[in-house]
């Protein structure tokens, strides 16, 4: 099993290129069975990651160009009068995919917005009075500009919740960046794209990443994190209990990937900053992506000892 | 050779060579010109080591560099006494103690000399902006310390923490200077052998005119009740009474004989006790290095609030034992009125008007002359200041060289000189006359503080006037400075005589201040400095005992206090001993956690600190690239530590034993 998360990652960074740490924070984010958001410049391949990423997993995949005038029936499907059967069929949207790349979500009216994101929590839709089971497993990777970019609204901080993690990609180093320019189109890449494994596959991977052992003193520094958050003193959204069980989770499916059988801090701080930095900044984060500075998240890691949580 | 494990911060780095420049500032007058020019070039150095210039030195050059440097000290230590010696020394321990900082200890040591170094300028210097100036400095050496465990690179977040943690610990500071039992120190500040302005033991022609073109504070007065006027402010510090042809000495050279056999018995005090006749004041008096205090005849300590070792000699001079070694603050009394020893015996009367005839024969021949002509003591005293006031003699302190000091060529040929000139000149004469004088050394008038409502009386003040033996009224004042300048006794210097003092002193700040244009500020800026000396600098221990009686009544006692402040440090003392032992029973029952703990203080005292941020594999990563040995038992404590907190949650013998063995290794790496 370990082989295959190895050479999941390994095909994942032929296409995307130089990003070890966010390839590795990707896949964990799927393996704790959580939902995506990446926010970056346009042409950061943010897209590319997604794509490559279903098509490493072996899944359906579909992608949602988000517009302002994009309508919650243009995600989760309308249905039609049907002439011959003289009754109405539904027909699926493209939200009936094992992965939906809602890309540029931050451009689609709240409206749709928050259509997805009930999606997302419920892993069903009802339409008509009828409810539609999503396909098993479902993942939503979404993309979002920066919020100074034009024609954006914002998600509101209960719906940045239902993102596991998220993450920006980047600008490349010197040599990724001679590699990217190197090769060749993106479709020709995509075209040689296998599927590494199949979604059974999958599916008792995210099993085994559920059952690594989490003992109690780490669950301490878990609590103590979310605890600093809550003070008050560094002015940040307070993280909730479920800002909590993500961070396990993710903690849980990092430690699965570098094949261990228990949670270390250490992996709780390599998760961290992906999966509370958008809960701690809430919707007030405006401006540009900071890839200098992790920012609240590490402000919160540098009070927390690990080993001494509580004091 | 491994690498150097011990890497300061960058920002650490910068504020070393700026205490460095900065911290000797307060010292320059000390220090000499060839000390400092050793401090520039070490400074300028370790600049280029920090830019990297040149590399760090060996070890033969740093031990080189210390030698040249004693070696150096011991050659200039006669010239520069004791104390500047000491100093000398600490300060070049100051700059070269950056050149070898190996470990986490030397960083404290540094910190510690230069605060020490910083402190020290206290000996010379007490005044309230002297005092600003050194805080802003110590503020620099906070933040010296504080950038080493703030990890803080920027300078102005440092600043403000500093400035922050400076005033939180203000108030603290402030309760024990008040409330801390002041205990006398147990050694004595040796003496400093520099160049004090003030008066000094004997009076040759020229000396007030060179002490007239200082500026600097001598003492400040705070009369209670009336203040007399200006003409009655004969400030008396010692009495002058052997002439040897060029030079007034005291009659007595040594400070211990006066003080055994010419004090005034306590019987003898004889001033009049009507209260209502007497001016009282409070003299706070600056460092002088010489024991005379000042006081208006015929004055006294006051009984109520007596200053400790003050001797009262029986020419009513006071003498206080240790000398000024600081700014001391006394109450006085004075009868302006009373009449000085009505009775001296006739050899101290003989004595007074032994004068060497051959050495200024002129003037001898004068008084001879003066003697045969008059009868009357005070006619012929009246004679002479009519001849000094009608004639053309000039006061200034621009005399004409008067070749040998010679008496007998100023007071026919020159004519022109100051108070010392027309003190000395009518003393001899009236010795040679017959009548026995003797010359007084002082200051004269002062300048009212109307804002502070006190008399500043500067060293340019220093002034110089007879006493003349009168049958049946003792010693009588005659000035004759007054027969020459009436203004100079009656409203201190004139405008031609400021002109001339602002003309030969060299520029200096406090002189810019006292022109015409900042009198009002100077008047606000003296009275802080004021307030400063007499509440700061003068709490001493029996003016804390006063302060606390007055708050706590009668009953205080310093044993009370003292046990308090025992008892208060003890409760302190156990609360730290109580949680320590709680930490060490935990640590105890958690091997593991032990000497996890063990591991990261081993690394910090070689300036390695793991981040809570950052991860073991990241720190491991650092480690590698400064030593992969101590990176490798680093790795396997913190992977035996992980496996037993995070697996197991228990931990086996052997993975102990492995820990302990590798704390030792890390431990025993330099």
């Amino acid at each position: 099993m370990q082989q295959v998360t190895e050479k999941i990652i390994e095909q994942i960074e032929q296409v995307v290129i130089g990003k070890h740490q966010q390839v590795k924070l990707a896949l964990a984010c799927i393996l704790a069975k959580g939902h995506l958001l990446i926010e970056d410049l346009p042409g950061m391949g943010k897209t590319t990651l997604a794509h490559v990423l279903a098509s490493t997993l072996g899944l359906s995949y579909q992608r949602v160009q988000f517009t302002s005038d994009l309508l919650p029936a243009d995600v989760i499907g309308v249905s039609i009068f049907n002439q011959n059967e003289h009754s109405f069929t539904f027909h699926q949207g493209p939200l009936f995919n094992q992965v939906v790349l809602a890309d540029e979500i931050n451009r689609a009216s709240p409206k749709t917005q928050s259509a997805l994101l009930e999606a997302m929590e419920e892993h069903r839709v009802s339409v008509d009075g009828q409810t539609y089971s999503l396909p098993d497993p479902f993942f939503v990777i979404a993309t979002q500009n920066p919020m100074f970019h034009a024609g954006t609204y914002p998600l509101p901080e209960s719906q940045l919740d239902r993102f596991m993690m998220k993450i920006s990609l980047g600008f490349p180093d010197r040599v990724a960046e001679r590699k990217i320019l190197q090769n060749d189109s993106n479709n020709a890449m995509f075209e040689r794209i296998s599927a590494c494994i199949d979604t059974d596959t999958l599916k008792s991977m995210q099993q085994q990443s559920s059952q690594v052992f989490v003992s109690d003193s780490l669950l301490d520094y878990v609590i103590a994190l979310c605890e600093k958050s809550r003070l008050g003193e560094l002015q940040v959204n307070p993280l909730s209990p479920r800002a909590g069980k993500a961070i396990v989770a993710a903690a849980k499916s990092w430690a699965f990937i570098h094949q261990r059988d228990h949670v270390q801090p250490d992996d709780v701080k390599s998760v961290f900053s992906a999966v509370c930095e958008h809960r701690l900044l809430g919707s007030r984060h405006v401006g540009a992506v900071d890839y200098q500075h992790a920012g609240l998240s590490s402000k919160i890691l540098e009070q927390v000892v690990s080993h001494d949580p509580f004091n | 050779m491994n690498k150097q494990l011990f890497l300061l911060p960058k920002s650490t780095q910068v504020l070393i060579l700026t205490v460095l420049s900065v911290n000797l500032l307060p010292l320059l007058s000390t220090l000499s010109l060839w000390f400092l020019a050793i401090c520039a070039i070490v400074v300028l150095w370790q600049w280029a080591i920090f830019k990297q210039l040149v590399g760090a030195p060996r070890a033969w050059m740093k031990a080189l560099i210390a030698l040249c440097g004693c070696v150096l000290l011991i050659a200039f230590g006669k010239s520069l006494g004791l104390l500047a010696g000491m100093i000398h020394l600490l300060c070049l321990s100051f700059i070269l103690k950056p050149l070898e900082l190996r470990r986490r200890a030397d960083f404290y040591q540094f910190v510690v000399l230069s605060f020490l170094v910083t402190t020290t300028a206290f000996i010379f210097e007490q005044s309230i902006y002297f005092a600003m100036l050194v805080g802003a400095i110590l503020l620099l050496n906070i933040m010296l310390l504080l950038s080493y465990f703030y990890r803080e690179s920027r300078l102005q977040p440092l600043a403000t923490y500093s400035t922050k943690l400076l005033l939180q610990s203000m108030p603290i500071a402030i309760a024990l200077f008040v409330l801390f039992p002041k205990i006398s120190p147990f050694w004595q500040v040796p003496q400093a052998k520099s160049s004090q302005t003030g008066l000094s033991d004997s009076l040759t022609i020229g000396d007030l005119s060179k002490l007239a073109l200082s500026n600097e504070l001598a003492f400040r007065v705070e009369f209670e009740g009336t203040t007399p006027s200006y003409q009655q402010l004969y400030w008396r510090a010692m009495v002058l009474e052997k002439f040897d042809g060029k030079t007034w000495q005291r009659k007595r050279a040594r400070i211990d004989d006066v003080i055994n056999y010419a004090q005034v018995p306590a019987n003898r005090h004889n001033i009049s006790t009507s209260a209502e006749k007497l001016v009282r004041y409070q003299i706070i008096q600056e460092t002088s290095f010489k024991p005379w205090l000042l006081v208006l005849d015929l004055g006294q300590p006051d009984r109520d609030n007596p200053l400790k070792d003050v001797i009262v000699l029986n020419d009513y001079s006071l003498v206080l034992k240790d000398g000024v070694n600081k700014p001391v603050a006394y109450k006085l009394a004075s009868d302006l009125n009373a009449r000085l020893n009505l009775y001296e015996s006739n050899v101290d009367l003989r004595f007074n008007t032994s004068i060497d005839a051959s050495s200024n024969p002129r003037l001898y021949e004068y008084g001879q002359t003066l003697k045969e002509n008059f009868k009357g003591q005070s006619e012929l005293i009246a004679q002479v200041l009519q001849t000094i006031r009608r004639q053309n003699y000039r006061y200034t302190l621009e005399p004409p060289p008067i070749p040998d000091h010679s008496l007998d060529s100023f007071f026919f040929d020159t004519k022109a000189g100051f108070c010392e000139h027309y003190a000395s000149s009518f003393t001899y004469l009236m010795r040679a006359a017959g009548i026995p004088a003797r010359v007084v050394l002082g200051y004269m008038g002062g300048s009212y503080n109307s804002q502070g409502q006190y008399f500043r009386v500067l060293q340019r003040e220093a002034h110089a006037w007879v006493e003349v033996w009168f049958d049946q009224r003792g010693w009588v004042r005659v000035d004759p400075t007054a027969a020459v300048d009436p203004s100079r006794v009656s409203q201190g210097f004139s405008s031609q005589l400021l002109q001339e003092q602002t003309a030969l002193a060299s520029f200096s700040f406090s002189q810019w201040m006292s022109g015409q244009m900042f009198d009002q500020l100077r008047y606000y800026v003296d009275m802080l400095d004021y307030q400063w000396t007499k509440a700061v600098i003068n709490y001493s221990s029996l003016a804390q005992f006063n302060l606390l009686t007055s708050w706590f009544g009668q009953q205080f006692k310093l044993m009370a206090t003292l046990s308090i402040f025992v008892t208060l440090l003890v409760v302190v003392f156990l609360y730290f001993a109580v949680k320590w032992l709680q930490s060490v029973k935990t640590r105890e029952s958690n091997p593991h956690v032990k000497y996890y703990e063990l591991m990261l203080k081993g690394l910090a005292k070689k300036g390695i600190y793991k981040t809570n941020e950052e991860t073991d594999a990241e720190f491991i990563r650092k480690l590698k690239e400064i030593d992969t040995n101590i990176a490798m038992h680093v790795a396997l404590v913190i992977r035996c530590f992980n496996k037993a907190f995070y697996q197991h949650m228990k931990v086996s013998k052997q993975d102990i034993i492995k820990m302990r063995q590798a704390v030792r290794q890390i431990n025993k790496t330099p």
